[in-house]
């Protein structure tokens, strides 16, 4: 039995992991806090409801559809918010107060046209996997899988590509980055397509599992959040070890108490961490000028 | 003077204050910190820019360099060939047509390592399309190489053979000491392919050994690679050494111009700069 919660919390630690990278990825370099990226994470299986049940497409030609689409919303979102009030220089509270404003726009879109209740879109039932004496939907699979694939692939491409490179010199000095010739707003579009895949991608495959409703975005953001703190804020691994901790602690709080106390760990864990340690595990002592 | 790469003209700058005025009622009270100031910086020569803790000498490079908008005015830049007006342009074409900048307070990245740190100021990278940089394909590895060889070359020249730079390049730069940092900052604009330098008190606050170390790299700026040095600085040994003009910034305008020995010659400067 333990080594099945272990299991599941490596499962839905994948999903923290994914969404948090897509999260540090736009607020390590804009430090904007976008939560309006948690209803990315809802429109996407919400798009693809309706190229699969809707327009009966193929179900991998509906993914990646709605995955395009929600990389484009993503897009948008700085196009036609974020950017203007970078320019206006505003601050980063009203870049918040907006942030809020889009969710609420879009989540309440997706609510009038597809209602609030639940949806699904597998109707049948989950084939599983067994090792041991650990069972797995084969969705579950899929989410681990992509997940660490994406994770690797991700941090290689961070430390060597040179749009890597670009990424991390972004995060430290932004006005250095122009100076050196570097157009910022054409990085930050390409930044918000990059965190929009990844929404997109954990959303959609978390859907296709337990289906979805227009307010799934927020509960896995905080936690998402919750990751990038415990891991150390500004670092790019922080959120991956950030997600597995909270992953794991929550399936080993429903094993030793009951599902009700999940989200009281994950906060339990942010107060120790603020108050012990508030820069996080991957934090290395620097010098203080 | 000779022929100038920077001509700036009547560039008026000032910024918006809100006070309390005499009746109790909040004003916004206008002034100015550059007021219709005139200056050529003649080419290939090392111009320093000298005046008092908040004379406006970081806002003009701040216009200069696109950060700040002037009220109005013009700065016109001499290329090779033509000149340019980059008073409405944005910091970062004005880095790709040739004009770099150091910061007065350390800008460098502070969690890439030293060897990343030149990488990045590599004139190849500007201006390039994000997505051209996503992939290692052989034509982006061997552009990397040609770089990493580059900036060897460029320690080696400046800091001798084993330098301390090339030996610590994998460390994160946030570990080096500020003034190494500073002569990070200013070896890095040999990675570019620049014109015209804007340095902005590239000796506060190192050590004063450190000093004629970098007063060669900037004079070498000039001697060896043939670039414009405009370089503001408070210490006027340093400006007596290497500039060839020198200018008097006061009141939001040139106030005097001419060789440094000349300018420091002038009553309004010796009062600000030796209490005399
Ligand atoms: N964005 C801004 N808004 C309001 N005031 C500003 C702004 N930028 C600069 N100033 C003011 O302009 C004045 C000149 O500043 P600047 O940094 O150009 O001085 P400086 O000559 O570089 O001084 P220092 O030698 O101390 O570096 C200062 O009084 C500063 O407060
Ligand atoms: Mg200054």
């Amino acid at each position: 039995m333990f080594l099945q919660f272990i299991a599941n919390g490596i499962v839905i630690g994948s999903i923290y992991a994914i969404v948090s990278l897509g999260f540090a990825l736009i607020y390590n370099t804009t430090k904007i806090f976008h939560l309006a990226y948690a209803v990315l994470y809802m429109f996407c299986p919400y798009m693809i409801l309706t190229f699969f049940h809707g327009l009966g497409l193929n179900l991998f030609i509906s993914f990646t559809v709605a995955i395009i689409i929600t990389v484009f919303l993503s897009v948008i979102m700085e196009f036609l918010v974020y950017r203007p009030l970078a320019k206006k220089e505003s601050s980063l509270n009203i870049m918040l107060i907006s942030s809020i404003g889009i969710m609420i726009v879009v989540t309440n879109i997706i609510s009038l046209f597809y209602g609030s209740e639940t949806k699904i879109l597998n109707s049948e039932i989950s084939k599983t996997f067994t090792i041991g004496n650990i069972i797995l939907t084969y969705a579950q699979i899929s989410q681990v899988s992509i997940s660490m694939i994406l994770i690797v692939v991700f941090l290689l491409f961070l430390k060597f590509s040179r749009f890597g490179i670009m990424t991390r010199a972004m995060r430290d000095d932004d006005v250095l980055c122009q100076v050196l010739g570097m157009d910022i707003y054409k990085m930050r579009y390409v930044l918000f397509a990059l965190s929009g895949l990844f929404s997109a991608i954990i959303g959609g495959l978390v859907a296709y599992d337990v289906g979805m409703d227009p307010y799934v975005g927020m509960p896995i953001l905080v936690n998402a959040v919750v990751a990038l703190i415990i891991g150390g804020i500004g670092r790019f691994e922080a959120p991956i070890i950030g997600g597995f901790i909270i992953g794991i602690l929550q399936a080993l709080s429903v094993w030793a108490f009951s599902a009700r106390w999940q989200d009281a760990v994950t906060f339990l864990l942010l107060i120790i961490f603020l108050l012990f340690r508030p820069t996080g595990i991957l934090a290395e002592r620097k010098r203080l000028v | 003077m000779s022929e100038s790469i920077l001509n700036i003209d009547s560039i008026t700058k000032s910024f918006v204050k809100n006070i309390v005025n005499v009746h109790g009622n909040n004003e916004d009270e206008r002034y100015f910190i550059i007021d219709d100031l005139d200056l050529l910086v003649p080419k290939g020569k090392i111009t320093a820019l000298i005046g008092g803790n908040g004379a406006g000498k970081t806002t003009l490079f701040n216009i200069i360099s696109g950060f700040v908008e002037s009220d109005s005015g013009t700065v016109l830049y001499n290329d090779k060939s033509n000149s340019i007006n980059i008073s409405k342009m944005k910091p970062e074409q004005i880095a790709r047509i040739g004009i770099g900048r150091m910061f007065q307070d350390n800008h460098i990245f502070q969690n890439l390592s030293v060897l990343e740190n030149m990488l990045i100021a590599d004139s190849n990278t500007f201006g390039e399309i994000p997505i051209n940089s996503f992939f290692r394909t052989k034509k982006n590895k061997e552009v990397e190489e040609n770089k990493i060889e580059k900036a060897k070359e460029i320690f080696e020249n400046i800091f001798g053979n084993n330098n301390s730079f090339w030996e610590r390049k994998n460390d994160k730069a946030k570990n080096l000491s500020y003034g190494q940092k500073r002569l990070l900052g200013l070896t890095r604009l040999l990675m570019g392919n620049y014109q015209l330098l804007l340095l902005d008190e590239p000796s506060a606050g190192v050590n004063a050994s450190i000093i004629p170390q970098i007063m060669e790299i900037i004079k070498s700026f000039v001697d060896d690679k043939d670039l414009t040095v405009f370089l503001i600085e408070h210490n006027m040994k340093v400006v007596l050494d290497i500039a060839d003009f020198c200018c008097f910034m006061s009141h939001g305008k040139i106030a005097a111009l001419g060789t440094p020995d000349d300018v420091i010659s002038n009553d309004e400067v010796r009062k600000i700069y030796m209490g005399a």
